[in-house]
């Protein structure tokens, strides 16, 4: 049976005219017949006087009640009522009392603030109760054939995803080489080449060799430097257009024409015989060091620190 | 011939060996400044244009309208001397054309004559061939044979021409009705010089405003006559080539030259839009070759050294070797673009002194 109380509370300090009733009508939930888990619905339907307004900051909220009772849901509505507005207080409860016999569980009162002209007024919504009921005899075996069987076992294949993996991380491998071969970073960065210190290397491993003054191969391989640095083979001739486009080199402009006179001679002038005849085009005896001061000079400008 | 005067002063000269040659180099530097005032800003022409007559080597100058081909040769025949014999191309001259000349005689009865080649004999000096791509095949033909030998048959009698040289010049801008040079005739030729306009501003607006470089005549007439007696030049040509040395080491800078440029693929280099395999149809011939090394020598010869120095066969590569190169005919047609760049790049890849020298 439906349990419903009326509350008729008569306002205070209002003029006659303007008094109005407070009602609170409370409708809770059958009162019998419940189980453990089962959710009970609490209604409230307040009305309230002009001017007045609910606290809705006094209202419950969802919450572990006590051990065996939960709070789930609190909603508030406004509705129609004996032609006026009420405000609809809807508390869903749900009971976790396992009992071992049929058993009266009380709900507690709780209150609620209304705020009016006059002031604050609390008003208390009543305590209520029902019964629960164990679901089964409290004697009755339990075998294990009453539980519920496991769910099958399935298996995890993951050959798919493990090959994606490895192909994945194959290519991002392959993308990140890329990345740095083409940016150029380390270790595929190329260090500016330096001809010329090859060719300083090479003027003094020969000038460390014993017997005949290697001048020729010295020759060569500053030769081969001047290329190196010109970008193509670097005649006499160009001498000057060499300098103009590598001026850090034009301090050494007179040893660069001496050394080219001299390779000239060795290379290109007539034979050893004719020339140790001819004073005109013999080699100097001040050569060899020559070549190797210029071939250190030159590295030490390519370095930057000529 | 003209003894020297003075000892030989350059440094590297073998003495006793071009004893003599100074003075021959002294004149040619002489007609080179010579035809240099009358010629304004063609001072790299005029040198190569001497480099073939002391190599005794036939000339075709190839250039635009009005540039100042044919005053410039006729300014280095005022400073050969000689006999010269000019000859305009035409599309119906005929090789006869060049050995006789036929005309009604003051009798009234045909009379035939020798024509420009003999009319002055055998001491022909310089032969003129103005317009030559004019001049149908059968004419250069005939040239050819003039070229190469010196000799044409004529009245029944062979005619000798031992100092003989020849000047072509050929202008680019017609197509029709011209002849292009068999390849033989074009190998013939010593030399083949660009002539273009000046590049100074200055020498072009003296050939502008100047009214000196108005009368062709008086500046051809300004070049002192015959400084460079045609009759001697064969045997300085001769020592000049004897005096100046080359090395093994410019053998194998040559050789390898001359490598790249038959067969540039195989020497690794590459120009954009050209296959290089297929680019070459006939490679530079040893008469070219030959030539080259010539030319090599007397531009060294003329620098005052006694040795063949790369930088002297680089300045004369391209006017000796580049039109006895015969391209594919899918490239002839870009000949003025890819050649250069074919020879720049022959001249970036291969190094002097070569590592390879043995010595």
């Amino acid at each position: 049976m439906r349990l419903a109380t009326t509350l008729l509370l008569a306002t205070l300090a209002l003029p006659a005219e303007a008094v109005a009733e407070t009602t609170l009508d409370v409708a809770p939930p059958r009162e019998h017949a419940y189980w453990i888990g089962d959710r009970l619905t609490h209604r409230i339907f307040l009305t309230l006087p002009e001017g007045h307004a609910l606290d809705r900051s006094t209202l419950p909220r969802p919450r572990s009640v006590t051990y065996w009772l939960d709070l789930r849901e609190v909603a508030v509505a406004s509705v129609e009522r004996a032609g006026g507005r009420a405000l609809e207080i809807t508390t869903l409860y749900q009971t976790f009392y396992a009992p071992l016999e049929p058993k009266r569980l009380e709900v507690p009162a709780y209150l609620l603030r209304v705020n009016g002209p006059e002031g604050a007024r609390d008003l208390e919504v009543p305590a209520w109760s029902f019964f629960t009921s164990p679901i089964r005899p409290i004697l009755a075996p339990t075998t294990p054939d009453q539980l519920l069987p496991d769910d099958g076992y399935v298996g995890i294949v993951a050959q798919r995803e493990e090959i994606a993996t490895a192909v994945s991380a194959l290519l991002a491998l392959f993308g990140a080489i890329g990345l740095t071969w083409h940016q150029a970073w380390p270790p595929f960065h190329r260090r500016s080449a330096r001809p010329l210190a090859v060719a300083q290397r090479q003027v003094r491993r020969l000038a460390r060799v014993s017997g005949e003054v290697p001048l020729r191969p010295m020759c060569l391989a500053v030769h081969r430097g001047l290329d190196g640095t010109f970008r193509r083979p670097l005649l006499g001739a160009d001498l000057d257009v060499f300098l103009t486009g590598r001026p850090e080199f034009a301090p050494l402009r007179e040893q660069l024409q001496r050394f080219f006179q001299l390779s000239a001679v060795l290379f290109f002038a007539a034979t050893d015989a004719r020339r140790q005849a001819d004073p005109a085009i013999a080699v100097p005896e001040t050569a060899l060091p020559e070549i190797a001061g210029l071939a250190d000079r030159l590295a030490a400008i390519e370095r930057g620190r000529g | 011939m003209i003894e020297p005067t003075e000892e030989p002063s350059y440094i590297g000269s073998g003495v006793d060996r071009v004893r003599g040659l100074d003075v021959w180099r002294a004149s040619a530097l002489a007609a080179e400044a010579a035809i240099g005032r009358a010629i304004i800003g063609q001072q790299s022409v005029i040198r190569l244009i001497l480099t073939a007559v002391f190599c005794r080597g036939h000339v075709l100058l190839e250039g635009n309208v009005g540039v100042g081909k044919t005053t410039l040769l006729r300014a280095v025949a005022q400073a050969v001397g000689g006999p010269f014999t000019r000859v305009e191309g035409t599309v119906d001259m005929m090789p006869s054309d060049f050995l006789y000349s036929a005309f009604i005689g003051e009798d009234g009865r045909p009379r035939v004559e020798p024509g420009p080649v003999l009319e002055h004999g055998e001491d022909l000096s310089v032969f003129f061939f103005n317009e030559i791509n004019r001049a149908r095949p059968q004419v250069h033909s005939l040239l050819l044979r003039l070229m190469a030998e010196r000799r044409v048959n004529a009245f029944q009698a062979e005619h000798h021409f031992p100092h003989l040289q020849v000047f072509a010049d050929r202008n680019q801008i017609e197509r029709d009705e011209t002849f292009e040079l068999p390849a033989a005739a074009r190998d013939r030729f010593f030399m083949e010089i660009a002539v273009a306009v000046p590049t100074d501003p200055r020498d072009r607006r003296a050939l502008a405003f100047d009214t000196r470089y108005h009368d062709v005549d008086a500046l051809v007439a300004e070049v002192p006559a015959k400084t460079l007696p045609y009759r001697e030049l064969d045997a300085i040509a001769r020592r000049i080539q004897e005096a100046v040395a080359t090395t093994e080491a410019l053998e194998t800078y040559v050789f390898a030259l001359w490598e790249a440029l038959r067969e540039p693929g195989a020497a690794g280099i590459e120009i954009e839009g050209v296959d290089m395999a297929r680019l070459i149809r006939g490679g530079a011939s040893p008469r070219g070759i030959s030539a080259l090394v010539r030319a090599a020598r007397c531009t060294a010869w003329l620098e005052g050294r006694d040795m063949v120095l790369p930088e002297d066969v680089r300045a004369v590569f391209i006017p000796v070797m580049v039109h006895r190169t015969f391209l594919s005919p899918v490239y002839e047609s870009r000949r003025e673009e890819i050649m250069p760049a074919l020879v720049d790049a022959v001249f970036a890849r291969v190094p002097a002194p070569a590592t390879a020298d043995p010595r």
